[in-house]
């Protein structure tokens, strides 16, 4: 094999490449496992009895050929046992025969043996004479919910049996009197009765049955499979889901719907990035966010740097995954544990978010409009006063009482924001070539002033067949462009919250709307704001609104092709492409006389431009084989390839002679900064994955693959081995057990690793340039470094009653991350900041379930509720215990390691606590344990000592989803409980608001005489001085407890038929939709699902978020 | 499971194994220097004096934030607590370093800029010259530096980890600060004595002209700042081991190159090499709008009609006049400490002054007052020399009449926004005129308020010598914030080690606060502030 000529320079000509060595080594497997298996490829049925039951011989055909029978429990009550005896008779006509004298019949469709009720010879056979009023022909079309015309469904007059049977295009005609009523059913969705009354034309929309027992979900890589098969737990939502009650960040719409996640919206507003932890935070250092994969390929990772400071927070803007137009997804499906996800080797053990998109259905043209309009005001503020008035002059409000309130209001200052997205889909094609087509466009403002974000989406797909059906294409392209401007999250810079909330309530804000004045030595007008940016970089809050920008352009192309090649119905090839290229410029624009750290006397203007370019190929051989009469092996192996470049350039600083010219010629050129930051990853792997199923009913799952990293260069490894393994039993078909309480128990367990390599770089001693001259590392060079390794086990079940009405999934686990990639800070008398180590193990423990109901509440009102729960433990094992220093043959531990905080709060690693554990300053104490007042001043002191107390810790205890819909004829009601128990959270804005005494406890603590500490009243002024004094406030005065209960959705939906509008359009649904409408139950005086950082720390703290936003909105569907 | 392993192994060495090797270079940060690259023109040893030379007063544009760090480093401590400046601003609502409430994100980072950005240069320049007799000119002049870096830091801290530094370890245990300021004259005596020998014998060769900011690789110059630097801190021992500062003060005057005699001789910190040197109290002065003359400043200036006035600072936009703040003011609202106050004189151009020629002078009028044999001159001569000097730095004009100038003393000082901070008693007496019959207490006094003068803006050397003397009398602070912790009449001592040091180095600076002799606040005096 010519290595060089392999690994050329060239990405794309080397993947070629290994697609054609992977195609021959393809090739040489098929030969290998035709030979091994072609002996057991049979379609035929052995069997001899006497009045066997069908339900006997329906088992038998199942094990001896591995076909699976979908028949409903109803249809099968008028059957008689049968005798037969037949040897090696092909299934289609043992079935025949069985079924003879039976009033069901069956359809074969891909290994799958529909059984239906059978088609009686004619209406004409009904007896016309009994029935007084005539029978008329009664025509009209089945859709399903989705408003796709059913092709098949059956149509059944109740008295008479008289059946049909719908065309391509969903369209009926029966005879019929008008005083009877239709029974319509299809598979995979509800039956229902209509009663005539008369009607001539009738539309019938038929609901999807979500109990269905053998319904397919899409797993890793794109793989589909059995949901009675799986070894773990994954969770599906309807797209309808994230599209009923909409957000321009699809993920915030998954809140409370499954369970074992925890999902935090980044406080930065509408678009903003979405925080996904599931079961736990598991690494130190890398990153704890679950992965977003779409049809089967990895998204970029395109998260952003995150605020994890008082200072930053201005400027931020959305993840890679917010740019998806919610409209586009089908489903998704969510793979909490590691196990399911274990395909993806390395980037799989944060679970999961698999999203499944639309499209084109053979079948008439559909067109879909939704208009979803929404109106935003804040959930959750502090609470303020208006009693007390400031000194002439001063900007705190310790003045006196005010004869009458102040009428300043600081929530005046946030506008009613909107969010408005027009989005159509257009699907059409035949049984050979089908194609979607969508585009969207997302109109919106945040509550802040000029915070707007607008996004167009466009994407077409094709699916096309060829040769027979031996041959699929699936070509698909989408372009993405979004514009946000000044999307503010938290901090001190540029965030117009803190003097909004702190201005003096003695002076009148409406002097300083009008924000700039003019200057008539500069003639131009500049900021006007006299209180200057008393030590938290303040100006004035209307001129940070209207003169500081903060834009980001992102440009996103997304092309993608699949080829599958049908080498035969049990195997077949797959082949899939796709590029993902994402440009972003951020563009900062600060006006002259903006305070003078941001700007020079004329300005600042900064420009940077990140570009992420990803190749992603795969190639997939997937056979699906009958190995024996009760033995199928479900195998996929495969080999990917992942290419990541990334390229940041900045550049900018003060402008220098032209005031509010942005452009890089007027840039001071002495004091400009410019930064470049570029890097390519590339990761190649090879994967194999085999399900054993034993009488339908006993299932084993193995994987492994095998990751190549660009990372691991001069670790101590070259590769990456990653084994899972999982088996599944269901108990009600082993045991046939057919008990109508106990429709169906499976059991299950899996195990497997994952993993990640170091971080790019650090292996390879390089020495950064600052100025044009490289200056030493900050961190010491990171040698015999291994990958950090993932071990989880899970073990679970499934369990439905009352005919599937009630379902139950249960499924607890345990995961052990070690070998952490661990980078402690090290004391500045080492000369290095940190250093880069494998140590440190983190262990998750916990329990997600889903219970749910679906089924008739009273007659006609439909009731689909399910309830999800989420606990996970974490607990550090070790942090760096006994690491020998090679160079002096040092043994250090380190059991403790703070990684970021204000001061007052910090947030802390120790050994045996967990990741996420806050740590808080106090006031000084006495040796009683009391709070320590100066006897002569009376007044409080900070704890001298610095030393902190631990105040909890971030991540929930549990949470609970409640979601209920209802539906009665064209009404639909739903509506969402989203529970959090447990956690902290440390407010600064509330200590800073206490200290400027603009608070509503400032106001009552002086109406009451003072602060009460130790039973005695305080003076309130110096008290609030040192409690919300310094950088950030005595932390322990202000951990809040983070339990929260808000409703979390909430629709009301009615769906006008098509006859309405005389079949001129399909269907129009109006809904009112909320989100975040209020709160049941909430003590802290910020919103606790909300973060200010989508990274692992800088959790539980509120220094001037910008507030959640409440939703009310409305929606409009129109079905061409 | 095994089988699988190596069925995937087997297929991924076919399809993979020869195609990784650009990872080494895909995991190469393609934005830094590798160790190959800096073997090219000598970078590996000449780079890192630029990274020394730019972090003892911050300079260092982003992403060091040079600009915020010297605010923190050298303005928000030195700066104002030696009276030079005042702050315009209220940090934290005023409860910060300018009134004695410590803030740990700013005293630790001095700390942070001597051991994580001039040390490591220096240990990596040890490291290339370390055995090889031919390079340890450019190890001299790594010392000298890393001298004058450390003997600021110890001026702030106390005891530091100092040297144990580079032995590898991840916690380093402190050295007493009698030990630190040794070994400073020996490392100064050996780095004079190489360099001293490697200009006699190569006369002319500048082998760092490229790397060198302050004095374009003449080694000749560093000897003379390694002598200056050395007379500086010999006298700082002169309360507590009065023996040894003579020894090294008069070795360091009468040695063959000697001090700095004239302005040509100062250590001017300035862009060149294609470095942009941008001066960062121009910018913490006029863009962030955060520092102001100082009130003792005031007071000295306007009381003497100092010429200098005009040079070092400008007139108030409210009134035309000259008006200082207080340090450790409350400031209720900004807009009243910027405008009614002047602005320093400076530009982003204005070079930053390691050493002065006059300090020079001051120091050896103080020796000579002591007796000490100071290369000649008199106290008196040694003096008037030096006032000279610093009027033709700040290109004054000549000082004779000031120097005769016997009436004018400090002045009353009142704040034009707070009449609460005015001070009329407690301020210095002292006139500009040398009397010989003046007692010797009152002669020190004169010294090192002329003294204080010159070295402006260098806040921390004057605020050192303001702990060691007691000279000028510096106005105390307004508000204490402290808890009791920093006396206000003895004003500041110290900053506490960095909490940083506190969470990795525990038991290292356990030693370091065992060496310090009191508690780790700013309360607790230095090993040579012993008058």
């Amino acid at each position: 094999m010519q290595k060089t000529a392999i690994c050329s320079d060239n990405v794309v000509q080397s993947f070629t490449k290994i697609l054609f060595v992977m195609k021959l080594t393809i090739a040489l497997l098929i030969v290998g496992l035709l030979n091994a298996n072609a002996r057991s490829f049979s379609q035929t049925v052995t069997f001899s009895g006497r009045n066997v039951s069908l339900d006997k011989l329906f088992s038998v055909i199942e094990t001896q050929t591995g076909y699976t029978i979908f028949a409903n429990k109803d249809l099968l009550h008028d059957v008689k046992p049968v005798t037969i005896s037949a040897k090696n008779m092909p299934i289609k006509d043992f079935l025949t025969t069985i079924l003879k004298d039976q009033p069901i019949d069956f359809v074969i469709e891909n290994r799958t043996i529909f059984i239906k009720e059978k088609t009686p010879p004619s209406p004409a056979f009904t007896t016309q004479a009994d029935l007084p009023p005539p029978p008329v022909t009664i025509t009209g079309i089945v859709t399903g919910t989705e408003g796709l015309p059913l092709q098949g469904a059956t149509i059944m007059v109740k008295s008479t049996h008289a059946t049909t049977v719908t065309d391509e295009k969903g369209h009926f005609s029966i005879l019929a009197a008008g005083n009877q009523t239709l029974i319509v059913s299809f598979v995979g969705y509800q039956s229902l009765e209509i009663p005539i009354r008369n009607r001539t034309t009738i539309d019938i929309v038929l609901q999807k049955a979500l109990a269905e027992l053998n319904q397919v979900v899409v797993t890793a890589l794109g793989i589909k499979r059995q949901t009675k098969a799986l070894t773990y737990n994954v969770q599906e939502v309807d797209g309808s889901e994230v599209n009923t009650v909409k957000d321009a960040n699809f993920v915030n719409s998954l809140t409370g719907k499954v369970a074992g996640v925890t999902i935090n919206n980044a406080a930065a507003g509408i678009g903003g990035s979405v925080r996904v932890v599931m079961r736990g935070t598991k690494s130190l250092t890398g990153n704890n966010n679950a992965l977003y994969v779409v049809d089967g390929i990895p998204l970029p990772n395109l998260t952003t740097s995150q605020a994890a400071d008082i200072f930053s927070g201005a400027g931020a803007t959305g993840d890679g995954v917010s740019n998806i137009n919610p409209d586009d997804i089908a489903s998704i499906s969510v793979l909490t544990g590691p196990a399911a996800a274990a395909l993806y080797g390395n980037q799989a053990a944060n679970g999961v978010v698999l999203v499944t998109t639309k499209k084109g259905i053979a079948g008439k043209l559909s067109l879909n409009v939704t208009d979803n309009t929404n109106f935003f005001s804040p959930l959750v503020l502090p609470q303020f006063q208006r009693e007390y008035g400031s000194v002439q002059g001063n900007f705190d409000s310790w003045g006196d009482k005010l004869k009458t309130p102040s009428n300043y209001d600081p929530e005046d200052f946030f506008n009613t924001g909107y969010n408005s997205t027009e989005a159509m889909n257009l699907s059409t094609g035949t049984d050979r070539n089908q194609t979607y087509l969508s585009a969207a466009r997302v109109d919106a403002a945040g509550i802040i002033p000029d915070n707007t974000l607008s996004r167009n989406n466009f994407s077409v797909r094709n699916t096309s067949s060829f040769l027979d059906n031996k041959v699929n294409l699936d070509l698909g392209a989408a372009y993405i462009n979004v514009t946000e401007q000044n999307m503010l999250s938290q901090g001190q810079y540029f965030n117009p919250l803190i003097p909004i909330y702190l201005f003096p309530r003695g002076d009148v804000i409406e002097k300083y709307k009008i924000y700039e004045r003019y200057d008539a030595t500069r003639n131009l007008k500049t900021q006007f704001w006299p209180y200057g940016d008393e030590g938290f970089q303040m100006q004035n809050p209307y001129w940070i609104i209207n003169r500081d920008f903060f834009i980001n352009h992102k440009d996103r192309y997304v092309v993608n092709a699949a080829a599958k090649y049908n080498i035969d119905s049990w195997i077949n090839v797959t082949a899939r492409v796709k590029l993902d290229d994402n440009t972003t410029i951020g563009e900062k624009k600060y006006y002259a006389s903006t305070s003078g750290l941001f700007a020079s006397p004329a300005g600042a203007y900064y420009r940077a431009t990140a570009g992420t370019k990803q190749l992603y190929a795969d190639v997939l051989l997937n056979i699906d084989k009958a190995l024996t009469h009760t033995l199928t092996l479900n195998a996929n192996i495969g080999s990917s390839f992942l290419d990541t470049k990334y390229d940041y350039q900045s550049y900018g600083g003060n402008l220098l002679s032209v005031p509010n010219l942005f452009s890089f010629t007027n840039v001071n050129q002495s004091l400009a900064t410019v930064a470049q930051d570029d890097y390519h990853d590339q990761a190649q792997a090879v994967f194999g994955s085999a399900e054993l199923s034993w009488r339908n009913a006993v299932f084993v799952d193995l994987t492994g693959r095998t990751d190549w990293s660009s990372a691991l260069v001069n670790t101590t490894a070259s590769s990456i081995f990653y084994p899972s393994a999982g088996a599944s039993v269901v108990l009600t078909d082993l045991l046939h057990i057919h008990s109508p309480a106990m429709s169906f128990l499976k059991v299950r367990g899996s195990y497997s690793e994952v993993g990640n390599p170091p971080q790019r770089f650090i292996t390879i001693e390089t020495y950064p340039i600052q100025g044009g001259f490289p200056v030493t590392s900050s961190y010491m060079p990171a040698t015999g470094l291994q990958p950090e390794r993932t071990k989880s086990t899970e073990a679970g079940f499934n369990a439905k009653f009352l005919r599937n009405r009630i379902s139950l999934d249960v499924t607890a686990y345990q995961s052990n991350t070690y070998n952490q990639l661990f980078n402690p800070n090290l004391a500045p008398s080492t000369g290095y900041t940190s250093f880069y180590i494998n140590a440190g193990q983190v262990t998750n423990r916990g329990i997600e379930a889903t219970l749910s109901y679906n089924g008739p509440l009273a007659r006609g009102l439909e009731w689909n509720s399910s309830a999800t729960f989420t606990l996970n433990r974490n607990k550090i094992i070790r942090l760096l215990s006994n690491y020998t220093d090679k160079s002096t043959g040092e043994t250090v531990s380190v059991d403790s390691l703070n990684v970021g905080g204000t001061g007052s709060y910090e947030m802390v690693l120790k050994k045996g606590g967990s990741i996420g554990d806050i740590y808080v300053t106090t006031l000084e104490t006495d040796e009683h344990g009391y709070i320590f007042v100066d006897a002569t001043s009376k007044t409080v002191l900070a704890d001298p000592n610095n030393t902190y107390i631990k105040a909890g810790n971030a991540a929930p205890r549990y949470n609970i989803g409640f979601r209920n819909s209802f539906s009665y004829k064209n009404f639909n009601l739903s509506f969402l409980v989203a529970a959090r128990i447990g956690g902290v959270g440390v407010s600064v804005t509330q200590a800073i608001m206490d200290r400027f005494g603009v608070s509503r406890a400032s106001a009552q603590a002086r109406d009451a005489g003072g602060v009460k500490v130790n039973g005695h009243l305080i003076p309130a002024q110096p008290y609030y001085q040192v409690a919300g004094g310094g950088v950030a406030g005595i932390g322990s005065m202000y951990v809040y407890s983070a339990t929260n209960v808000r409703l979390g959705e909430a629709s009301l939906g009615y769906e006008f038929p098509a006859r309405f509008f005389h079949h001129k359009i399909q269907g129009l649904t109006l809904a009112l939709t909320g989100r975040n409408l209020f709160m049941f139950y909430n003590k802290a005086p910020f919103d606790p699902e909300t973060t200010a950082s989508t990274d692992t720390y800088w959790q539980g703290i509120d220094y001037f978020m910008q507030p959640s936003l409440r939703s009310v909105g409305f929606s409009v569907k129109v079905q061409l | 499971m095994n089988l699988l392993k190596k069925l995937l192994s087997g297929l991924g060495v076919v399809l993979i194994a020869g195609c990784t090797k650009n990872f080494q270079q895909y995991n190469t940060n393609p934005d830094n220097a590798t160790q190959q690259q800096l073997q090219y023109d000598n970078l590996g040893t000449g780079v890192f004096f630029s990274q020394m030379e730019q972090n003892i007063f911050p300079t260092a544009q982003e992403p060091a934030f040079g600009d915020e760090m010297y605010q923190v480093v050298q303005n928000l401590c030195g700066d104002v607590y030696s009276g030079y400046m005042g702050a315009s601003d209220n940090w934290f609502g005023g409860v910060n370093n300018t009134t004695y409430s410590m803030t740990p994100s700013w005293y630790g980072q001095a700390f942070g800029r001597a051991f994580l950005s001039v040390m490591p240069a220096w240990l990596s320049i040890k490291k290339q010259t370390r055995g090889n007799p031919a390079t340890q000119h450019i190890y001299a002049l790594a010392q000298i530096i890393k001298v004058e870096s450390i003997s600021r830091t110890t001026d702030m801290y106390g005891p530091l980890p100092y040297k144990q530094f580079g032995a590898g370890g991840l916690t380093t245990t402190y050295d007493p600060q009698d030990s630190i300021y040794y070994s400073f004259f020996a490392d100064l005596d050996s780095a004079i004595a190489t360099l001293s020998t490697y200009v006699q014998n190569n006369p002319g060769s500048m082998p760092l002209a490229s790397y060198d900011l302050i004095y374009a690789g003449d080694y000749t110059k560093w000897i003379k700042f390694a002598n200056s630097l050395k007379l500086r801190l010999a006298m700082r021992l002169v309360y507590v081991d009065p023996v040894n500062a003579q020894k090294y003060a008069e070795s360091a005057v009468n040695n063959a190159y000697g001090v700095f005699t004239s302005d040509a001789d100062d250590a001017l910190l300035q862009s060149a090499d294609g470095i942009n040197i941008h001066n960062p109290l121009q910018i913490i002065c006029f863009n962030f709008n955060d520092i102001r003359m100082g009130a003792t400043m005031e007071s000295l200036l306007t009381g003497y009609k100092d010429p200098r006035l005009s040079y070092m600072f400008n007139p108030a936009v409210r009134d035309g006049k000259y008006h200082g703040i207080r340090t450790g003011i409350s400031i209720p609202n900004i807009s009243m400490y910027t405008d009614p106050f002047s602005t320093l004189n400076v530009a982003t151009t204005t070079p930053i002054r390691w050493m002065s020629a006059a300090e020079m002078y001051f120091l050896r009028a103080e020796g000579a007052l002591r007796g000490w044999n100071m290369g000649g001159g008199t106290a008196q001569s040694l003096y008037e020399t030096g006032i000279q000097t610093s009027f033709t730095q700040w290109g004054a004009g000549s000082a004779a009449a000031y120097i005769l100038d016997s009436t004018d003393k400090a002045a009353v000082y009142v704040d034009p926004s707070n009449s609460a901070n005015n001070l009329s008693s407690g301020i210095s007496t002292i006139t500009v005129h040398w009397k010989t019959s003046d007692p010797m207490e009152t002669q020190l006094e004169r010294i090192i308020t002329q003294k204080w003068i010159a070295m402006y803006p260098d806040g921390q050397e004057a605020w050192s010598e303001f702990r060691r003397t007691g000279y000028p009398r510096v106005f105390p602070v307004v508000v204490n914030n402290s808890g009791g912790l920093i006396s206000t009449s003895a004003q500041i001592q110290r900053l506490p080690f960095p909490q940083s040091e506190y969470q990795s180095n525990a038991t290292g600076v356990a030693t370091g606060v065992a060496e310090l002799g009191g508690p780790d606040n700013g309360g607790t005096k230095l090993w040579w502030d012993k008058k």
